[in-house]
């Protein structure tokens, strides 16, 4: 598992590692049924508070990405057939973001279009 | 946690003892040194320091080591308490001092018990003291030193408080001066049981505020600067100081109500009549056929019966108001009271009460050390304060008196000048003072002081006669108008009675009585011839103005317990038996006879305590026992 | 965790002649961690020692739950009081009895490597934090008072001590309330900021509302008279404005350049170091 945490990222620590379990399970590092590792060795790991594991696991539960006890045995949760709407879903995420940054530079969907193109080769 | 303060107190405690030890060894090694024998006392009063020194380390130490190890703030976050730690501390610490005072006791009873002037009920309050208050001032300061004098401070400011409360206790109950209380509350201890339970009482008393103030403040005890924590403490100190002062007081008040020595006092009188003498200034005039009771409204406690003449009782007393002494009198007929003359309280009178005598005209007494300037009467030489000695006499009709200063030779050892004889020569008065020493003085009228000579012991002055005692003989001498005249010396081993109770001047006799290796002999004194009147057991009475009077006691010594008294009259080389005196129960008995009859006295004694005295009275001239009414 | 441990209500407390706390109330939960900043004598370590029960206060009231009995409070002093000429195995012996503890788990000693028959007194200071550390968590705390140790320690054995700390809010849900100056190192581990000032808590806010909640606009022009500025320092030309409380609409409205800003700063910000402030919070 590749878990990493930006200090200075403006995006919450909570979000932060459930971004980065979802990518887990999107890339197939985490698989249907694993083990969530327990909410006391990830904050030890990641030097972060317990409680925002906590939150970042109760999320995930709720979004269906996690079933079971929370803190204690959670397991990953991920019926192959979301998993692709998922991917899109997040590819637009970070696309968005992307492209506002983009505009705020002066740059036109065009622009950025080829710009992809031409990076993309 | 109280395991650490027992090994901390058990390790401070043998460091103490190894320096006690350390010390006693320097003093035994260096009696040794000087040849001078191994003093149990001299050591009893080293370790009786080291303990006084031990309680008040004890005291203070108890957050000492804590503070030094910077273990304070870890100390108050533990899950005890304040008053659980308090108690932690406090219990290892009192142990110890009660396990070492316990020790210290057991040695200076075995062989120190002479040191502290037989102070130890004192010594023991102290130390306990000192450890309380001690102990109360544990966090007062982070110097040890600065705690140290805290304490002293504090100890004196105890003690001082302590004598204060007795002292006004006392003055309260009995309406005295305090002044002349105090001295005397310290020598009450040793042998005055309620004065020894006032003054635990007081001790502990006082003692309280400190250690409830401290275990009270320390409720909120934290780390905060001591100051804040000593203001707390004082503030709840001061009013329990108050209160503890007041019911010490009280106590002293209640406690003393029962104390012995103010005991009503009995005198008989002619007439077959007697006069009781309560304290406050109460008198009771008592005959066969009923009795009258004047109120002095004074605070006179009545100490001896100087003269009684046809109207007037005289009598000297000690005034509890001022403390000055008095010379008064009572009008038999009307019942009126006077003071004839007051000593004020600075004067210090030769033995006192006993030191009031009367010389035939003028009642005379000697006093020395006046702490006040110019209370002498004119025409007196100026003299050294401390080589001087005062005579006084008053006139009992008038009440005027005139005061003598003496030059003595003894450069200022004015050891206990007994005023003993008193005549006159041409016309000219001179009384006979002997020192304790013992030398003989004579002092004129005129202020001339002349030395006599040596004596054994107090000598007598009977029949215009000196009766100076030797070492195996009596010296018979008369008295010159210069100088002195040795009449007879007569060997043997002398005794003449108790001179205390002797008369000044009894010019006209012509027999005295002796005890001679325990026989009593006649001393005739116009031929200064020796006559056996019999075996001397028990004692010679000599009663003013000059008749003789032998008590035989059933056993000799006397033992308590006596069955009787035997009451001799001595007259003409002859003993005449006069009455026996049988004692109800066995018990301390004795006779006191004086001029008017005999006082027999009983302490019963029983399951070993000796129980209320009671008297009886006898009166010349046929010794008939007198029942007066209401006298109980 | 929304069980309240330990509460304060309108504390005050201070020393003979300064009062170092003024009227200062919070509430700790359980499994909660809260870090205290603020300057230097603001009444940080005065407060943790009135948690802790070595102070007590002057007025106000501190109510401590079943919970959070002296037993169950794990005190950390930057004092690290003990007695210093025992040994740490008799240090360990005596507090396990004082405290009432079964089992001691000497494994953060180990790791450290502090032998039992080492004195305190020869122990440097970040071995006598892991000993403070490991006598406070064998007490099993419900509350962890942990005064400013955490820069006096190396980078290996910071990690071994914060890493407690985690494990006994996710273990036992203890509440851990630090002292702290730096935050580089826990920047993203409180739950709540407190910053004291003038003897009470000016700001009590979790991080990420306090981030979110101000930004920074650094340029040349003065500040529209609309945004709430909060603080601001100039530096030559440039002003820099801390803008409190921020609304993500202020983006559109104004078009300024809104700067996130790290939480270190944030607390320095209103600690007043170099600051200009605009207005009270």
């Amino acid at each position: 598992m590749n878990l990493t945490i930006d200090a200075n990222s403006p995006l919450p620590v909570y979000q932060q590692i459930m971004q980065a379990i979802k990518l887990e399970i999107l890339s197939g590092g985490l698989r249907d049924g694993d083990p969530l590792p327990s909410i006391r060795d990830l904050a030890k790991l990641l030097r972060v508070n317990p409680n925002t594991v906590a939150k970042a696991y109760y999320a995930l539960e709720a979004e269906g990405f996690s079933e079971g006890r929370t803190g204690s045995g959670s397991r990953v949760k991920a019926p192959p057939g979301r998993q692709d709407a998922l991917r899109r879903a997040m590819l637009e995420g970070e696309l968005r973001a992307f492209l506002e940054k983009a505009v705020a530079l002066g740059f036109s969907a065009a622009d950025v279009t080829k710009m992809i193109e031409k990076v993309g080769q | 946690m109280s395991g650490k303060e027992w090994r901390e107190v058990g390790r401070q405690s043998l460091y103490f003892l190894l320096a006690a030890a350390g010390m006693v060894l320097l003093a035994i090694v260096g009696d040794r040194l000087s040849h001078t024998p191994i003093s149990g006392e001299r050591i009893a009063i080293l370790l009786g320091l080291w303990l006084l020194m031990f309680s008040m380390f004890m005291g203070l130490s108890p957050f000492a080591m804590d503070s030094k190890q910077k273990g304070m703030e870890y100390l108050l976050t533990l899950p005890y308490s304040r008053r659980r730690l308090l108690l932690i501390k406090l219990l290892p610490r009192l142990a110890a001092v009660i396990l070492f005072y316990l020790a210290f006791a057991a040695f200076y009873g075995l062989a120190g018990n002479a040191a502290f002037g037989g102070g130890f009920t004192v010594f023991s309050l102290t130390c306990f003291a000192l450890f309380l208050i001690s102990f109360s001032l544990a966090v007062v300061h982070e110097n040890f030193i600065i705690q140290s004098l805290w304490a002293g401070v504090a100890l004196c400011g105890y003690l001082a408080l302590c004598l204060w409360v007795c002292v006004l206790g006392f003055a309260w109950k009995f309406d005295m001066p305090a002044s002349w209380i105090e001295p005397r509350i310290w020598a009450g201890l040793s042998y005055d049981t309620p004065t020894l339970l006032v003054s635990i009482a007081v001790f502990m008393l006082l003692a309280t505020p400190f250690i409830v103030s401290f275990f009270l403040a320390f409720k909120k005890f934290d780390l905060k600067p001591a100051r804040t924590f000593n203001r707390r403490q004082f503030r709840l100190f001061l009013p329990q100081l108050l209160v503890a002062c007041a019911v010490a007081m009280g106590v002293t008040y209640l406690v003393q109500s029962h104390s012995p020595g103010w005991e009503p006092r009995h005198f008989l009188l002619s007439g077959q009549r007697l006069l009781k003498a309560d304290f406050p200034g109460k008198l009771t005039l008592f005959a066969e056929d009923g009795r009258r009771a004047v109120d002095t409204k004074s605070k006179v406690s009545w100490a001896r019966l100087l003269l009684e003449q046809e109207r007037r009782l005289f009598m000297s007393g000690f005034d509890r108001h001022d403390g000055s002494r008095i010379i008064g009198y009572l009008d038999k007929t009307d019942l009126s009271w006077k003071v004839l003359h007051r000593i004020p309280r600075t004067y210090a009178v030769a033995n006192g009460d006993l030191g009031i005598r009367f010389d035939g005209a003028n009642f005379v007494y000697l006093y020395s050390r006046p702490t006040e300037q110019g209370g002498l009467a004119e025409g007196v030489r100026p003299s050294g304060a401390f080589s001087a000695m005062h005579l006084v006499w008053v006139d009992p009709a008038s009440g005027q008196s005139k005061t003598l200063g003496f030059q003595t030779p003894s450069g200022g050892r004015n050891n206990e000048p007994w005023l003993m004889g008193s005549d006159e020569c041409n016309g000219r008065r001179y009384w006979l003072v002997a020192l304790r020493g013992p030398s003989v003085l004579r002092l004129w009228a005129d202020g001339r002081c002349e030395e006599l000579g040596l004596s054994e012991r107090i000598p007598v002055y009977a029949g215009g006669l000196l009766f100076t005692f030797r070492r195996g003989s009596l010296v018979v001498i008369r008295l010159l108008e210069s100088g002195i005249e040795i009449v007879k010396e007569i060997p043997g081993n002398f005794g003449m009675g108790n001179p205390y109770f002797f008369s000044l001047g009894d010019g006209q006799a012509s027999e005295v009585y002796a005890e001679r290796d325990e026989r009593i002999v006649r001393i005739d004194l116009a031929t200064m011839s020796i006559d056996d009147v019999g075996p001397a057991r028990g004692f010679l009475h000599r009663v003013p103005p000059g008749d003789f009077y032998f008590v035989e006691f059933e056993n000799w010594p006397p033992q308590s317990n006596d069955k009787w008294n035997k009451l001799y009259r001595l007259k003409g080389g002859r003993m005449i038996l006069l009455k026996q005196f049988d004692f109800n129960e066995a018990g301390h008995g004795y006779l006191i006879v004086n001029a008017n009859g005999v006082e027999m006295i009983q302490s019963p004694v029983k399951d070993g305590k000796v129980a209320k005295a009671t008297q009886r009275f006898f009166a010349f001239p046929d010794l008939r026992e007198l029942r007066f009414k209401g006298l109980d | 965790m929304n069980q309240s441990l330990i509460e304060v209500h309108d504390l005050r407390l201070g020393y003979t002649r300064k009062r170092v706390i003024d009227g200062l109330s919070v509430s700790l939960r359980r499994g909660e961690w809260a870090v205290i900043a603020g300057r230097n004598g603001a009444g940080k370590s005065t407060l943790l020692r009135a948690l802790a029960g070595v102070l007590l206060a002057d007025g106000g009231s501190i109510l401590r739950s079943a919970e959070a009995t002296p037993e169950k409070i794990g005190f950390i002093s930057d004092r690290f009081s003990l007695f210093e000429d025992w040994t740490v195995t008799r240090a360990i012996g005596f507090h396990c009895r004082a405290f009432g503890i079964g089992s001691f788990d000497d494994g953060l000693l180990r790791r450290v490597g502090i032998a039992g028959k080492t004195r305190i007194h020869d122990l440097s200071a970040g071995e006598r934090a892991i000993v403070h550390l490991s006598l406070a968590l064998a007490q099993r705390p419900s509350l962890l008072l942990v005064d400013e140790v955490l820069h006096v320690l190396d980078p290996f054995v910071r990690d071994l001590f914060v890493g407690a700390l985690i494990e006994a809010i996710a273990v036992r849900q203890a509440a851990v309330v630090t002292v702290n100056h730096v935050f580089s190192e826990i920047e993203r581990l409180p739950d709540r900021v407190l910053v004291m000032e003038a003897g009470r808590f000016a700001v009590d806010a979790p991080p990420d509302e306090l981030r979110a909640g101000m930004k920074k606009v650094i340029g040349r022009e003065p500040l529209p008279q609309a945004l709430p500025c909060l603080f601001s320092r100039a530096d030559g030309e440039y002003k820099e404005y801390f803008i409190h409380p921020f609304q993500e609409e202020m983006r559109r409205e104004h078009g300024l350049d809104f700067q996130d800003v790290a939480l270190g700063e944030i607390i320095k910000a209103f600690i007043g170091g170099g600051y200009e402030r605009k207005r009270m919070a």
